[in-house]
């Protein structure tokens, strides 16, 4: 009787463990779609039985047991973490990439290239008004466009500080999810399933913010640590992270207002950031500290937006102010078109502005360049006959002759009367067509008088100059001069008794009447009155042919070319240009260089995120397979899964040199 | 079925390792072996294409060139999943004992990992 009754009690007990059993079970369903949890089984125990020992066997519950699989666990962290990081650079690149236009339509490229073209617009007709105007007004665009830029950029490293605060806030948070953890867990000696819940689904999505690694204690607890040991959470204690934006000053900064770097600071105030690589924080680190510094500079560097500021600003400036803002003798230098903050390597581009002294009629698009004063007799001065030449620089006048002598050659002639120019900074050289040159990097101006040196006797009689400019002074009633441009022939003849404004309009109005237009009579500069230069952008002659009205004889202009400054600053964008040439890019190449690295970084980290999407749902479904599988099950599919994943590799191994070696076959990229 | 003109089999080795990719499913062994026969078709692919490179059949231009860098970007992200699998199931086996842990000149557990992979770890984590 007492056996049948431990009978039935045996079979209640075992009921009330499958009741037990059915409650996990059902547990399990209810949880299906919980963020951390793991489905659990009931572990069963089977009871002593010995019939004849009144042990009447049964079953018992031995607690729950969880089908999590820590190592499973942790790669699919790991990959998240990885995937975290892919994502914040990913985005954070693409901020950046789209303030860069590549069409070279808009943005700085566009502006740069406007620039350009009104610089080969002024090359053209350099003493037009409008044209100068132009230029200064897309000057500014230009200089505003590129604070602009400069701007942006910095509100997306505002943009990246915020998020890098934000991201801090919600790893304190998940860490305090988990001390919460530890601090129950250790109030009771069994896992709570749903607790365990709670503390992975603050894991996972830890994971996607920064990388750590986790150890469960013999108490349950969990320790959380990042990669360089720093403890984020152990056992009841938390320890807090912060951000902090500070210049760096070891080594000492170069440039101590650059934009700050990022420092992420344990609950000591040491500097633990470079123990962040991974996970969202790790991607914006990297964006913060890496990609924006190489574009708007940092403590060390100036960044490539700074420097290309600069050199636009310093290039074009030395070529304005190193011009004349005409071809007249004496004109004077140009004024620097740009202006920036040079105080530090960093605020080029954000300072980069219109010069805002200058005026159209500052801009100095002419240049100082050989000049052809005269046409050499058979080469030499002839003998016994004396040149004399005046030269007018800055420093003052200099006076020296050159006597021919029998013998001479144009070249020994040319020997002494660069020995007398020698000092002066002008060189004297024969041109291509025999007539006698002189080269100088100095506003100057040469009159020449004599017998010796023209064919006819007459300086500046058949004198070609192009695009240049003869002085003509003091008219007279008998002065006549012809200016002739191809078969155009104008003849002027001034009479007296003219005053400055009605001698211009005289001589522009006859020339007009012969239809040369684009030759016109303007005071030389030099402020004496009656003298005048022609000015013209095409090759034309003049003579005087009779009369004594002509003071000097020919007097060269200081700089031939008039429009000498604004042609080299057309060539800016010339891919064979050396003028503003950075590491062997011309300005439109480098800008072109910092967009397309913007481009490449976002590309880069897309590509990556692409990838890394794949290999974290990988990892996740992986870690399903595993979970709640016994160790000998596992063991047979582990080796499987290892061949057919090491055949694969062989495989693709195979693949890439395959692909490596017939892409070296194929033409470099951009060729025909 | 072979491509009907030489440069064609570079195409379909791109088409068979981006189906590779679509299909890619760690946790079934049928279809990573189905996955790794594509692979194969288009190594086989690749192989017959470098050759007639070689013979000169084919000439080298910018279109092939921009064909090969997106085989190559697949590739690698292929080498980087198979990769990212393989050293799951290497720590997997590790763990239950069924292999030991190798280590490589520098004292360093071997990762088995591709170059691909190692360099990206490098570039990630320093």
């Amino acid at each position: 009787m007492s056996n049948l009754l431990a009978s039935l009690a045996n079979s209640g007990n075992s009921l009330a463990v499958f009741e037990q059993a059915l409650t996990v079970i059902q547990n399990n369903v209810n949880n299906a779609s919980t963020p951390g949890y793991a489905t659990q089984t009931l572990k069963l125990d089977a009871q002593p039985l010995v019939v004849t020992g009144g042990l009447a066997g049964g079953v018992a519950a031995q607690g729950l047991q969880d089908s999590r699989d820590q190592y499973a666990e942790e790669q699919v962290q790991q990959q998240t973490q990885t995937l975290g990081f892919y994502t914040a650079q990913a985005q954070a690149t693409g901020s950046l990439q789209s303030l860069f236009d590549v069409s070279g339509t808009g943005g700085v490229s566009g502006a740069l290239n406007s620039l350009i073209s009104d610089f080969s617009a002024l090359s053209t007709t350099p003493g037009d008004t409008v044209a100068r105007q132009t230029v200064l007004s897309d000057a500014d665009a230009l200089a505003s466009s590129v604070r602009g830029l400069s701007s942006s950029l910095s509100g997306v490293s505002q943009q990246v500080n915020d998020s890098i605060s934000s991201t801090v806030s919600q790893i304190n948070s998940l860490a305090t999810q988990i001390q919460q953890y530890n601090v129950e867990r250790v109030k009771t000696t069994q896992a709570d399933p749903g607790a365990d819940a709670g503390l992975y689904a603050s894991l996972d999505s830890l994971s996607q913010l920064t990388n750590f690694t986790t150890v469960t204690q013999s108490d349950g607890t969990v320790t959380v640590m990042l990669a360089g040991g720093l403890p984020l959470v152990i056992g009841d204690q938390q320890y807090s992270l912060s951000a902090s934006s500070s210049v760096n000053t070891n080594p000492p900064a170069a440039n101590p207002q650059s934009p700050p770097t990022e420092h992420i600071v344990d609950s000591q105030g040491n500097d633990v950031t470079s123990q962040i690589t991974s996970g969202q924080l790790g991607g914006l680190l990297d964006v913060k500290n890496r990609v924006l510094p190489s574009i708007l500079g940092d403590s060390q560097q100036a960044g490539s937006l700074n420097q290309f500021a600069k050199t636009l600003a310093d290039t074009v400036n030395q070529v304005l102010e190193s011009g004349t803002v005409s071809a007249a003798p004496g004109a004077a230098n140009g004024t620097a078109l740009f202006t920036y903050n040079n105080s530090d390597a960093t605020l080029t581009a954000a300072s980069l502005a219109l010069n805002p002294n200058i005026t159209a009629g500052e801009l100095a698009p002419a240049s100082v360049s050989p000049v052809t004063i005269g046409t050499v007799a058979n080469g030499t001065i002839a003998a016994g006959q004396t040149e004399s030449f005046t030269v007018n620089t800055a420093a003052g006048s200099n006076t020296f002759s050159v006597t021919g002598a029998a013998g001479d050659t144009a070249q020994t002639q040319l020997g002494e009367l660069n020995g007398d120019l020698s000092g002066l900074g002008i060189a004297a050289s024969l041109d291509s067509n025999g007539k006698l040159a002189f080269d100088s990097s100095t506003p100057y101006s040469i009159s020449v008088s004599g017998a010796g040196l023209a064919a006819d006797g007459d300086h500046g009689v058949n004198t070609t100059l192009n695009n240049g400019s003869l002085t003509y002074v003091a008219a007279d009633a008998t002065t006549q001069y012809t200016v002739t441009e191809g078969s155009a022939t104008a003849t002027i003849n001034l009479g007296t008794g003219l005053t400055d404004t009605a001698a211009l309009a005289a001589i522009n109005s006859q020339l007009a009447a012969q239809g040369i237009t684009d030759i016109t009579a303007v005071p030389d500069g030099s402020g004496t009155s009656g003298a005048f230069s022609l000015q013209g952008d095409s090759t034309f002659t003049d003579a005087v042919t009779a009369g004594t009205g002509v003071a000097g004889a020919v007097v060269a202009a200081a700089g031939e070319n008039d429009n000498g400054a604004a042609s080299q600053l057309a060539a800016l964008g010339n891919p064979n240009s050396t003028l503003g040439s950075t590491g062997g890019l011309n300005l439109v190449q480098f800008l072109a260089q910092i967009a397309s690295g913007a481009g490449a970084e976002n590309s880069d980290a897309t590509t990556n995120q692409t990838t890394q999407q794949q290999v974290a749902a990988q990892a996740t479904t992986l870690r399903d397979n595993v979970s709640g599988v016994s160790l000998d099950e596992q063991a047979v599919d582990v080796l499987q899964f290892q061949r057919s994943y090491q055949a694969a590799a062989q495989v693709l191994t195979v693949l890439n040199n395959l692909v490596d070696a017939t892409l070296n076959m194929m033409p470099p990229a951009g060729s025909s | 079925m072979p491509a009907a003109f030489p440069a064609d089999r570079l195409l379909d080795a791109q088409t068979c390792v981006r189906r590779a990719l679509e299909n890619w499913n760690a946790g079934d062994l049928e279809c990573l072996d189905r996955c790794r026969g594509l692979l194969e078709q288009a190594a086989g692919g690749m192989s017959e294409f470098e050759a007639n490179l070689r013979a000169g059949e084919l000439t080298p231009n910018q279109d092939m060139r921009a064909a090969l860098v997106l085989l190559k970007q697949d590739v690698r992200r292929a080498t980087r999943i198979v990769d990212a699998g393989a050293a799951f199931h290497r720590g997997l086996a590790a763990r239950l004992g069924s292999v030991s842990p190798g280590y490589d000149a520098g004292g360093r557990l071997f990762s088995g990992a591709s170059q691909e992979t190692r360099q990206l770890e490098d570039e990630l984590h320093g």
